[in-house]
């Protein structure tokens, strides 16, 4: 496990410079991407793009999805949402306020972080941000919001459970870490698990989790330079932000067979922490060349072998460890397996230079073409930091990510392969036949 | 039905809080337009991207295959992307990709649209030419033709799982009776099977014209580099090509339904109204009806939600196809929240109260939800680029961003009251239903 003591230095340092100046610019002097710290200790992240005519607007917050006593499935999730349905002094709720621009209001619950997210029309963007900093840097939740939050916290929750591809990654993370807010998935199966929570103990971990020194604000597309003197004044608590929040691995793989409507079967390794960007790039590469949709070597042969089946697998990026996965649904789920072993066995010896260069372009792009959007800029910007390199984030234009990516060479790709893609933990969900 | 009360709430929460938020005017760079050799070039740069996005728009749609030939459209798409090029001789999808690119193509009732997007520092001088060498020497070898069917085979075996285009492919059948622009966008298995490559051949060579074809581009390019498309363009012959010339019969009966069963989970309803055009007066308030029907639909069919749900797990929706020829409305609704004949009616009362009687209070609510759903589907290059393209094609101006939101702008209730009574009455339904589900929604 990495020391969090780094961050949490940093985070301190950079309070005490913002008591001098409302804002102060710490990226490069010509960069596209701005990055200030707050006097309320909120660093933000912006990057303006007067091409679009949209602005999203994102607030990350480090907290553990199960809370931070004993663990509560979903609580980070209901905290997030009860906030956003209270009503505000002038009758609306955040919600509500985003959807009356015409805009799109998201809550994403990760096991380490919060993530709120808006995407509204430029020109609406700094009400909004007002409104939704107000909202979680001083949160007013009552009674009625927790009913509204608990009913769509529960909807969400059946929702991911009908979705296969979602219990394989619960259930993997469950096997992969034996403890920590990894273990746990972040939504309920029902919400019987979150009516028992009180409006106090939902208060406490609000306070907790949403306050100003613990946010990264992202915010992306057409919105004017000044636009994060609006962000709402918060209480100055001269605390850091929660340092990264890691899970404990578990000893070993593990190989499992779990209930559920379909068959599906997962794969999952650990791999390498966001402290070490050139293998962590090399784990995306390999996610890439292999399971991208339509362009991977494994998903197009799936697409011969077999039509329905549905492939997945990616490398996320973790403080540490990060984790590989690899996710099949569909009726020939060995013909699959067999496929996808096939080829992380190949990747483990080096590619051919010429085939090593067009792969690593088509990484590039795909690297590129994902954080095109101002969401997805957003988003990016927002995983990245709260994992611990903001600088890392692809959409960055500091480009860390890149010259990661370009130092990559074929025998250090195979080499990062035999490293980390051993034996995997597998799960298989089973239909149960009549 | 829905009684009045719970329809004149929606109409009432509508027109209520107008006075929330007055949003500055979005001012966005124009598009350059440009013409060249009878094709329309539409230019939107953007310094700072590292990517280049490019819609190329040629006549070569459905409405160019008679029904014996649906699929043909698709199949010689599929063929261009398959096409060997380059010093490796690999297949136009595989070559761009080694360079940093991605290609995929549409079939539209009218069109065949391109979509190609990549890195911006290889994008003129190597990606962009390797599309148009495809195009110059399109491959349509008996190989490549079956391959093509091939894959168009297992389109469709994927489309019949989704419910919202089985609806759709029916409603679109009937809909579009002086063209054949309703027909399946990859075609039947059947017809498929009967097309070889003398075809495909045929059909390249009659409809790949350069007359009227639309190249849409946006992102890290210059704004005066118009001219790195002249190549593509000149790839295509000179000439236009007209539509193949059909007249087909409309649905009658009072209850105009298409009914439906496939292999899915909850039934679907699937309901297709006439709509005005980009050049209409009209269009403007049809973009904000279109966003009320929607929210109508989706607050009856599910609980009103905290947050936004993604359009794959949504109870309801409205799409206005305004780029097709005649426009039209779409409203669905699926039964994962219950029966979907209770939104659907809901939302056919609110609309019937809209054209019987004008409104009386301030609508810059409805106005403004409309305004930020419209600019909220222009955010990605390729979405950009097929805005412009879209506008370019109807001969107005390209700058859709401005367009749209002076439309949305200018609207009065008596506009909605206009158009509602004119459009939103009497729409063809579709009902895709579970196989295994005995009852049909009433």
């Amino acid at each position: 496990m990495t020391s969090r003591a780094g961050a949490g230095r940093g985070a301190a340092s950079w309070a005490g410079l913002a008591l001098l100046f409302w804002f102060c610019t710490f990226c490069v002097a010509d960069a596209a991407v701005e990055r200030t710290r707050l006097p309320v200790g909120s660093t933000v992240i912006l990057r303006r793009d007067a091409t679009v005519p949209t602005v999203a607007l994102e607030l990350w917050f480090r907290a553990p999805s199960t809370g931070f006593g004993s663990p509560t499935v979903g609580l980070a999730r209901y905290a997030a949402t009860a906030i956003a349905a209270s009503s505000s002094g002038d009758g609306l709720s955040v919600s509500q306020l985003i959807k009356s621009v015409g805009g799109r209001f998201l809550i994403s619950v990760y096991p380490d972080a919060v993530s709120i997210a808006a995407s509204v029309p430029g020109g609406t963007e700094i009400r909004v941000l007002k409104a939704l900093t107000t909202a979680y840097f001083s949160p007013n939740l009552n009674a009625d919001a927790m009913r509204s939050a608990l009913r769509d916290v529960v909807v969400t929750g059946t929702q991911e459970l009908l979705d296969p591809e979602a219990a394989l990654h619960d259930a993997l993370f469950a096997h992969l870490f034996s403890s920590g807010p990894a273990h746990y998935a972040t939504l309920p199966p029902n919400g019987s698990l979150l009516s028992h929570v009180s409006l106090v103990e939902l208060r406490q971990f609000a306070a907790r989790a949403f306050r100003s020194s613990n946010a990264v604000l992202t915010i992306a597309g057409d919105a004017p330079a000044s636009v994060s003197a609006n962000v709402a004044a918060g209480r100055v608590d001269g605390l850091a932000m929660v340092g990264p929040l890691d899970s404990t691995p578990a000893p070993g793989a593990t190989t499992s067979t779990e209930p559920y409507a379909e068959d599906a079967l997962g794969l999952a390794w650990l791999g390498p922490p966001i402290s070490d960007p050139k293998a962590a790039t090399a784990l995306d590469f390999i996610a890439d060349y292999l399971f991208r949709a339509d362009t991977g070597v494994v998903t197009r042969a799936s697409l011969v072998e077999a039509p329905d089946a549905v492939l997945t697998g990616q490398f996320v990026t973790l403080h540490d460890p990060g984790v590989m996965l690899v996710e099949i649904e569909g009726k020939q789920l060995e013909l699959v397996r067999n496929s996808v072993q096939e080829q992380l066995e190949r990747i483990k010896r080096p590619l051919t230079q010429s085939a090593f260069e067009a792969a690593r372009r088509a990484f590039e792009y795909h690297v590129l073409s994902d954080a095109e959007t101002p969401l997805a800029a957003a988003d990016n910007f927002g995983w990245y930091a709260v994992e611990g390199d903001a600088l890392y984030a692809p959409s960055d234009d500091g480009a860390k990510y890149l010259q990661a990516a370009e130092s990559l060479d074929p025998a250090y790709v195979a080499r990062i392969a035999q490293q980390y893609l051993g034996t995997p933990t597998v799960v298989q969900l089973k239909a149960s036949r009549k | 039905m829905r009684p009045l009360g719970l329809c004149a709430a929606f109409i009432l929460a509508a027109i209520m809080s107008g006075t929330v938020v007055a949003a500055a005017p979005i001012a966005m760079p124009a598009p350059r337009q440009t013409s060249y050799d009878g094709a329309t070039i539409v230019l939107q740069p953007d310094a700072e991207s590292s990517l280049v996005g490019m819609q190329f728009f040629i006549a070569a749609g459905l409405d160019r295959q008679a029904p014996a030939q649906n699929g043909l459209s698709a199949l010689v798409a599929e063929d261009v992307l398959n096409t060997p090029v380059g010093e490796g001789h690999v297949p136009l999808r595989d070559a761009v990709l080694s360079e940093g690119a991605s290609i995929a193509y549409t079939v539209d009732g009218h069109w065949i649209r391109y979509y190609l997007e990549g890195i911006k520092a290889n994008f003129a001088t190597r990606i962009l030419p390797l599309f148009a060498a495809a195009l110059a020497r399109p491959s349509f070898d008996a190989g490549a033709v079956s391959d093509a069917r091939t894959e168009l085979d297992r389109k469709i075996a994927e489309n019949q799982l989704v419910p919202l285009t089985v609806g759709l492919e029916m409603l679109n059948a009937a809909f579009f009776t002086d063209s054949d622009a309703g027909l399946p966008q990859y075609g039947l298995p059947a017809t498929l099977a009967g097309l070889g490559p003398a075809d495909a051949r045929r059909f390249f060579s009659t409809y790949y014209r350069r007359t009227g074809a639309i190249v849409s581009a946006a992102g890290g390019l210059d704004s005066d580099r118009a001219g790195d498309f002249f190549t593509l363009v000149d790839t295509l012959p000179p000439g236009a090509t007209r539509p193949i010339a059909v007249k087909l019969g409309k649905l009658r009966g009072s209850q105009r339904r298409l009914v439906a069963r496939r292999d899915i989970a909850v039934p679907w309803l699937v309901a297709q109204f006439p709509a005005p055009s980009i050049r209409s007066r009209d269009f403007g308030a049809m973009l904000v009806l279109t966003s009320f029907l929607e929210r109508t639909a989706s607050e009856v069919a599910e609980n009103p939600s905290v947050t936004t749900r993604p359009l794959s797990d949504r109870a309801a929706g409205a799409l206005y196809n305004f780029d097709e020829r005649p426009a039209n409305v779409v409203l669905f609704i699926n039964g994962g929240f219950g029966d979907p004949s209770r939104p659907f009616s809901t939302a056919l009362s609110v609309i019937q109260i809209f054209a019987r009687s004008k409104l009386s209070g301030d609508i810059a609510s409805m106005k403004r939800i409309a305004a930020g759903a419209y600019v909220d589907a222009a955010t990605s290059l390729e979405d950009r680029t097929w805005f412009a393209g879209v506008f370019a094609a109807q001969d107005v101006s390209p700058d859709y961003v401005r367009r749209g939101l002076d439309a949305i702008g200018n609207v009065r209730p008596a506009d909605l009251q206009r158009v509602a009574r004119t459009y939103l009455s009497n729409p063809n339904v579709a009902i895709v239903l579970p196989r295994d589900l005995q009852s049909t929604p009433s």
